[in-house]
């Protein structure tokens, strides 16, 4: 006769025994009664202890915190081409800049300052996305130039989401610039997501308030939130972003789960 | 920065928003777990190079959150010597009403409070066990204690929590071991 000490049953309820010891104590239980209850209760306790902390995941993280351990980023760049190999729409709030490697990499520490203390949106927010959320689902599972439809409108007129493009950063990982669109298909929100290899989470490095407006007819776009667009090219830059991915290596990386 | 050392940094930002939980589950308040975890990762880039490659590194930075919330509680014991239970229902998260169904009985404020007057050897293997998910063999790794010692704290500590949240009693004496 198996003798149940709180222990056990607390392993048993937890999922931590090796299957015979589960069977032997699932036995046990059989004619016990209270030790059954034991065992609700240790489930419960599991259930209430993760409840009582589980809102802290969903909050922000605090910038200070994010700031501290980004540190600063002194990593040597390229110059972005990324311009010219990402869908033709983006254009409108991107030029090529040829500048020298040195300034851009001053663009982008700026632009991650910038970015960080001026959330564009909680759309797009910093650090890791939530699972089960629209941007996740774009990021994990869409193609470039594929929207996807909000279930509601935000406040800033968006309803849907698009990725524009999926590169390389300099560390490998797979990164993706998506954006947020209003009904009439315009960029009012754009950010880069990059996936976490290990954990397989997308961590938005940067977003910015693109608000392009619609000019008179017959001319093309013109970006008029000029800082936010340098920043967002800024933060490219830093992350090393030199070529979009074509859409065959991109199509062949979803299938694969970005493996 | 070398890249791997860039990578590093990226995957603690990933975990920061498990490192201010594991923070608040110790400290009982967002202000204090959030200066913890800040110095906490001061100290892990300071010593990056002691982070083992291919070890965890979740394991790693729970750790040195450890050890810097119990140095800051020593100081602070040092400078005051009055009660030192934090103010656990101060801040209750507004969107608390989401877990509303799990915890129909329990309020979650009070559920934080229990928690907070838990022995602290038991609130940390709860922090890290239950709340966190790490094995019981990775907490006694982490806290170089036997594993049973670990289970027994654990056990202990849910225990209490059912009886103070009025849980209904359950095996009178079994705790104790008397005889039944």
């Amino acid at each position: 006769m198996t003798r149940l000490t709180d222990e056990m049953l607390m392993a048993y309820a937890d999922g931590a025994l090796s299957e015979a010891e589960r069977a032997e104590i699932a036995a046990a239980l059989e004619s016990d009664a209270e030790a059954r209850s034991i065992v609700a209760e240790f489930r419960r306790t599991a259930e209430i202890s993760r409840a009582a902390f589980a809102d802290v995941l969903s909050e922000p993280v605090p910038d200070r915190l994010v700031d501290t351990v980004l540190g600063a980023q002194t990593t040597t760049t390229n110059v972005v081409d990324l311009a010219r190999t990402r869908k033709p729409r983006s254009t409108m709030w991107r030029t090529a800049l040829p500048l020298a490697a040195s300034v851009l990499l001053v663009i982008g520490l700026a632009a991650a300052l910038l970015l960080r203390q001026q959330p564009a949106s909680q759309l797009i927010a910093l650090g890791p996305v939530p699972s089960a959320t629209s941007l996740a689902d774009v990021l994990e599972t869409k193609p470039s130039g594929t929207p996807v439809a909000l279930a509601s409108r935000t406040s800033e007129g968006v309803d849907r989401l698009m990725v524009v493009a999926t590169f390389r950063d300099r560390k490998e990982r797979i990164c993706r610039e998506v954006e947020a669109l209003d009904p009439s298909m315009q960029a009012q929100i754009a950010g880069v997501a990059c996936r976490d290899p290990a954990s397989g989470t997308w961590i938005v490095e940067g977003s910015a308030r693109i608000a392009a407006t619609a000019p008179p007819s017959g001319r093309d776009f013109t970006p008029s939130g000029a800082d936010q667009k340098d920043a967002l090219d800024g933060l490219l830059a830093v992350l090393g972003a030199t070529r979009a991915l074509p859409a065959e290596e991109e199509q062949g990386l979803l299938a694969r789960g970005w493996k | 920065m070398t890249a791997a050392e860039t990578d590093i940094r990226h995957q603690i930002v990933a975990l920061l928003p498990r490192l201010r939980r594991f923070a608040l589950t110790l400290a009982g308040s967002r202000d204090l777990a959030d200066d913890v975890v800040q110095s906490a990762c001061e100290k892990a880039l300071g010593r990056l190079e002691q982070f083992m490659p291919g070890t965890r590194l979740d394991s790693w930075m729970f750790q040195i959150v450890r050890t810097t919330f119990i140095d800051h509680i020593r100081r602070q014991k040092r400078r005051q010597h009055d009660d030192l239970t934090p103010d656990l229902v101060e801040n209750l998260p507004s969107d608390a009403r989401i877990h509303e169904q799990t915890v129909a009985r329990a309020d979650l404020a009070v559920v934080r409070a229990e928690i907070g007057r838990l022995p602290d050897e038991q609130r940390e293997v709860l922090a890290l066990i239950t709340v966190e998910g790490l094995s019981y063999q990775d907490a006694a790794d982490m806290l170089g204690v036997p594993i049973g010692t670990v289970m027994s704290r654990l056990s202990r500590a849910r225990r209490k929590l059912a009886r103070a949240l009025d849980a209904p009693p359950a095996r009178p004496g079994h705790a104790e071991g008397l005889p039944q």
